[in-house]
């Protein structure tokens, strides 16, 4: 639900709004591609799984806490 | 770093800190989804292996997470642009993903009652939907 919810909360004119998505894009897509290396490289390597699944867990919490 | 806020709604015009947590929330997020991915087959797989089937099942269940995620946010977003809203389906994803790592095993275990194919599309609907869906 991230997308469109940041798609629509960034536009603020239909002129803008291809800009827009292309910019969140140009975000998300590379913090998948950084989260996947992470994963596949160092996180599984040198953690168990369960410590990385509560990393992962705590991070996210912590980002929406962040805010909220 | 300055803290964003996100008490208006909808902002007239995102403030420069706020726009900078915004794109960093698609980028940490699309992470997540990555390293649950991924995890979450090699949490499984002491239960169900490393078969095609559960590799089948979690790329599925990820692509069906997504699209009930973009459905659900779009018309989430319809309704009222708070972000509040978005941070805390987000809190609830992490704290959801945190739950499934206490209940993995006796959950894993009843799935496998089922034939392998079927439990392992069951353990990973059950494990990772719910969170994939509040990233995306």
């Amino acid at each position: 639900m991230t997308g469109p919810y940041l798609v629509r909360v960034f536009t603020s004119s239909v002129s803008g709004v291809g800009g827009n998505v292309g910019r969140l894009t140009l975000n998300q897509h590379p913090g998948s591609l950084v989260g996947t290396i992470l994963i596949g490289y160092f996180l599984i390597p040198l953690f168990p799984n369960s410590i990385t699944m509560y990393g992962t867990a705590l991070c996210s919490c912590l980002f929406a806490l962040y805010i909220s | 770093m300055k803290k964003p806020s996100v008490a208006s709604t909808p902002p007239p015009a995102l403030s420069n800190a706020l726009r900078r947590y915004l794109y960093l929330t698609a980028a940490v997020t699309g992470a997540a989804i990555m390293i649950v991915e991924i995890l979450g087959a090699k949490m499984l797989s002491p239960y169900v292996g490393l078969s095609h089937f559960v590799w089948t099942a979690q790329i599925a269940v990820t692509l069906i997470a997504l699209a009930c995620g973009y459905y659900v946010g779009g018309r989430m977003v319809d309704r009222s642009q708070q972000l509040n809203r978005l941070y805390w389906a987000i809190l609830g994803a992490g704290l959801y993903l945190a739950l499934t790592v206490l209940i993995c095993e006796p959950v894993a275990f009843w799935c496998l009652n089922f034939n392998l194919a079927f439990g392992s599309l069951l353990a990973s609907e059950f494990f990772f939907r719910p969170p994939w869906r509040c990233w995306r």
